[in-house]
């Protein structure tokens, strides 16, 4: 078998790869991040590189997943092919939220040196000074099992059943126990089991945690400083899985296809929190062990993949994965770099298609706190949503797709910056006015833009109800486009790049979603026997953030046409949730609850689905009178 | 005691359109036809009024197929070619209420005859017969937005029916309809939500909905009649129940469906066991006309001759005359 050597343009970054490889299996192997939303299936034309050669161009364009190679090349990566870092989506809804009984602090003890105790064994000595800490105890066994039960009995409000000594403790505790003196205990809660999992001198340092969003398109990793109880920095990047298959069901689809592959989609989650640790942990001179927590949320299949546990059964009738509620697992057990024996608290999942990532959304959203009836969307890929209204709580998965994440369309990109998420149009001026994320030049736009366009479009009536471009609109942004109509968004002229358009098939993709997610709320509701007027508060999630305009969601008929104080946007409700389970125990027992509580609609399954999304195939609505402000 | 027969109350009711317009209304026809208008469910006499029988039209079409099953070509013998003498005999023999008159030809692939050819076709069409026209394009969309505005344009006043205007075309038929004075078919895949997205896209496109027959996509028996009827039950059932949206009138292309299936089709030397081809292909056809009088379609578009005798009795007995 022969190699050949590929240039990849313009890092400059080599790699041997073997003829028959594919450019794009080459480009993973240097480290290149190309965009491969269909998983390499030669189908969702993202994976387009430029191939040096000696025609007049200078180069080919190809499919890097359906180019084989045949000689050395040199081979040029487009930004719009890049998988790049994503928006910094998360913002610290942990805001008011008291540190109280978190997976793991410190906890600051006198180790004794003299009297009675010094002939004791260092593990002795350190946890009968947990027990003394307190001053509770006039007087102490020397019994090593009553001492744990003891010092269970002396720390935070009988916490833990007991206090057990890791390994790792021990190790640092030997040669510090014949100085004595103050030392720092770091103590974990393992699901009410209590571990020392490391020992220190005192030092000024204090105690962190991360909080892991693990999302099917980005992974936002959190420091928090537990000690304060805060975020004290977030890093986001894209989910480096992605160049695997853009949605839950195609990575699934690819366990299947190859022995190694699991492993592999388990090494791409792995390698994406662990780029965020240190992009977070270097600027603070942190070092791995001073991380003693992590809290991570996920939806199931992305739980399964990280942990290696096989996802099949989650899209095979009956739909079950192999495990909702995870026992808090030790950090290297999991594969994550920081402390080894650091607790590691997975929220629990309900089903097959809702995950942690929805229960911890609807803890932090305070979704279930209240008795007014709550509906709670969290809309993204997977377009998961729960009806509460107090301690009853059922939720469902609508599929919407990648649409509002910008895969599959023409000029789509997730939120990150240079995506637009805002457009005016003034019909009379033929003028579009739009807002980018971060001010930057466009590269694209993202859910939040074109929830926007579509309203706007509708408005001044360059398409019909039905999605089609009304090829007579008078302005010259309307023209053919292959055998259709397209819509110039932006003039390529005014911003230094190829037009901005909006074509009819990206409209007819955003119209399925849109109506996925639609005709999910109205299939839940209505097997509650609820209509959406009766919804009292909206609480809606996801990387839009505050950029989503409640008109124009209603308007395309996305929402419910409800008063619109009642739609609230929130960020990522997946990401508060993590950072409460790290800060407080009534968080993480609270998670447990809620995934208990939670009955599961399978939307598939339930009669009346397909006829409600056929007739919310259209703008808003098929039946008008659901959208009286609107139409 | 005596028995009171419980009686469903309907809020609303099915549109009535017209279709052909005779001398003092600005056309040429000798007679019109009425659809629609009930006000319950299809014959259950006791509780709703049928103020229109339902309509039967006999399909002419400009080019006959390739392979016209022996037992509807010796129904209507030689005059399959010449499209106006076929009319003629479904008018004058059979007593077809109206000609739907069918551009199979113009498709592209099967003749590409012009838009010029079939206008002259519909003016010696009405000119030959007395009874209101329904115009039907070839079904392919760029072909049918150059030819229904021709032929729309030299029936003029004549109050035709013009087929369809479909969810992706439906702005040029329109239109023609709006400029000539017809009445239009807005068609929808066997899907009840598309016929109402259909009626509200034309509606929006600035003709009134009392202007509108419906048509759903359907099969012919053993190919999906029972669907069929189904949505011809809900839709008709929408109409009672007040939806504006889906009150009008209802047609059903019965012939070219049913004349598809092998079990009309096929000569009895193949299918002995399938008994004579003569009556075959008739009661094949009769059935599923009958079923979609049962469903609530106003309007059937029907191939062999006979089934218009055939059905016209079966209506006698349903109408209660």
């Amino acid at each position: 078998m022969s190699t050949h050597t590929i240039t990849f343009l313009p890092e400059g970054v080599t790699v041997a790869a073997a003829a028959g490889d594919t450019l794009l299996s080459a480009a993973t192997a240097a480290g290149i991040g190309l965009r491969a939303a269909c998983g390499g299936k030669g189908v969702c034309g993202k994976c387009v590189v430029r191939v040096a050669s000696s025609g007049s161009a200078g180069y080919e364009e190809v499919l890097g997943c359906q180019t084989p190679i045949t000689g050395d090349a040199v081979v040029t990566i487009p930004e719009e092919s890049r998988l790049a870092d994503g928006h910094a989506l998360a913002e610290d809804l942990t805001g008011g939220v008291a540190l109280e009984a978190p997976l793991a602090e410190g906890v600051s003890v006198e180790l004794p040196t003299e009297g009675e105790w010094y002939r004791e064994t260092a593990a002795e000595r350190l946890l009968a000074a947990l027990a003394l800490q307190r001053e509770r105890f006039s007087e102490v066994t020397l019994e090593l099992t009553a001492l744990r039960a003891l010092a269970a009995l002396a720390l935070q409000r009988e916490r833990f059943s007991e206090v057990t000594l890791e390994l790792t403790a021990l190790r640092a505790l030997a040669p510090l126990a014949r100085e004595g003196g103050r030392l720092r205990v770091a103590l974990a809660d393992f699901d009410g089991a209590g571990r020392v999992i490391g020992v220190a001198p005192e030092t000024a340092t204090g105690t962190y945690g991360v909080a892991v969003d693990l999302g099917t398109t980005t992974v936002v990793v959190g420091l928090m400083d537990l000690v304060a109880g805060k975020v004290l920095a977030s890093h986001a990047e894209l989910n480096a899985q992605g160049r695997y298959g853009a949605d839950v069901i195609s990575r699934i689809v690819y366990t299947q296809e190859r022995e190694e592959a699991r492993e592999e989609l388990r090494a791409a989650a792995l390698d994406t929190i662990e780029n965020c640790l240190f992009e977070l942990l270097a600027p603070l001179g942190l070092s791995r062990e001073d991380v003693i927590a992590a809290a991570l949320v996920g939806n199931t299949t992305m739980i399964h993949l990280l942990l290696g546990i096989d996802p099949a059964g989650i899209r095979r009738d009956p739909y079950v994965p192999a495990v909702r509620s995870l026992p808090t697992l030790a950090a290297e057990d999991v594969g994550l770099a920081i402390h080894p024996r650091a607790p590691v608290f997975v929220a629990p999942g309900v089903s097959s298609y809702v995950g942690g990532d929805i229960t911890a959304g609807v803890l932090a959203a305070g979704a279930a706190a209240t008795a007014e009836l709550t509906l709670f969307v969290d809309l993204g890929t997977n377009g998961e949503m729960v009806v509460a209204k107090g301690d009853w709580l059922v939720c469902c998965s609508c599929s919407a797709g990648p649409a509002f994440e910008g895969s599959g369309l023409d000029h789509g990109t997730y939120a990150r910056p240079g995506a637009i998420d805002a457009f005016r149009y003034d019909a009379e001026a033929d003028t579009m006015t739009f807002h980018t994320i971060g001010g930057a030049t466009p590269v694209g736009i993202c859910g939040s833009g074109y929830i926007d366009a579509l309203a706007e479009l509708l408005r001044a009536g360059a398409i019909d109800r039905r999605g089609r471009i009304n090829p007579e609109f008078p302005s010259p942004r309307v023209r053919a486009h292959e055998e259709r109509y397209e819509f110039v968004l932006v003039w390529g002229r005014e911003i230094g790049r190829d037009d901005i358009t909006l074509g009819e098939d990206d409209i007819q993709n955003l119209i399925r979603a849109k109506a996925a997610v639609y005709s999910g709320v109205t299939t839940l509701l209505d097997s509650l026997d609820l209509q959406p007027s009766q919804l009292e508060r909206v609480l809606l999630a996801g990387g839009f953030g505050h950029s989503l305009h409640p008109d124009n969601a209603v308007a395309i008929g996305l929402l419910p046409d409800l008063p619109r104080e009642r739609l609230h946007f929130l960020g990522n409700t997946a990401f508060a949730g993590a950072c409460r389970a790290l800060l407080r125990r009534d968080a993480r027992l609270d998670l447990q609850w809620l995934a208990r509580r939670m009955t599961n609609f399978e939307l598939s399954t339930v009669p009346g689905y397909m006829d409600r999304y056929v007739s919310s195939l259209f703008l808003p609505h098929t039946d008008l009178s659901l959208f009286p402000s609107v139409t | 005691m005596p028995f009171e027969m419980p009686v469903e109350k309907w809020a609303g009711a099915v549109n009535t359109v017209t279709i052909g317009a005779t001398r003092d209304q600005g056309g040429t026809r000798g007679s019109t036809v009425t659809l629609g208008g009930s006000t319950g469910l299809p014959f259950l006499h006791f509780e709703g009024k049928t103020p229109n029988r339902p309509a039967l039209a006999l399909e002419v079409l400009d080019t006959p197929p390739a392979e016209m099953p022996a037992p509807l070509a010796a129904a209507i013998g030689d005059v399959v070619n010449d499209p106006v003498a076929w009319a003629r005999l479904g008018v004058e023999k059979y007593g077809a209420d109206a000609i739907c008159l069918r551009f199979t030809g113009a498709h592209p692939d099967r003749g590409n005859r012009s838009p010029e050819e079939c206008a002259a076709l519909t003016k010696a069409m009405l000119a030959a017969v007395p009874v209101p026209l329904i115009l039907w394009g070839c079904g392919q969309a760029d072909k049918d937005n150059d030819l229904m505005p021709r032929v729309s344009e030299v029936a003029a006043g004549e109050n035709c029916l013009l087929g369809t205007a479909s969810q992706d075309n439906y702005k040029t038929i329109t239109a023609a309809c709006l400029a000539d004075g017809h009445k239009l078919i807005t068609e929808a895949p066997l899907d009840i939500n598309i016929q109402k997205q259909v009626n509200i896209l034309v509606s929006d496109a600035g003709l009134d909905t009392s202007r509108i027959v419906m048509f759903q996509v359907t099969g012919g028996l053993g190919y999906g009649m029972e669907y069929a009827y189904s949505i011809m039950e809900r839709t008709r059932l929408a109409a009672l129940g007040g939806d504006r949206m889906l009150s009008m009138p209802l047609l059903a292309q019965v012939g070219s469906e049913v004349w598809k299936a092998k079990e009309a089709r096929t000569p009895e030397e193949t299918a002995p066991q399938w008994g004579p081809a003569e009556a075959r292909g008739l009661l094949w056809e009769t059935l599923t006309a009958t079923c979609f009088l049962h469903g609530g379609t106003d309007l059937l578009v029907l191939w062999h001759p006979q089934v218009i005798v055939q059905t016209r009795k079966i209506l006698d007995a349903l109408m209660g005359a």
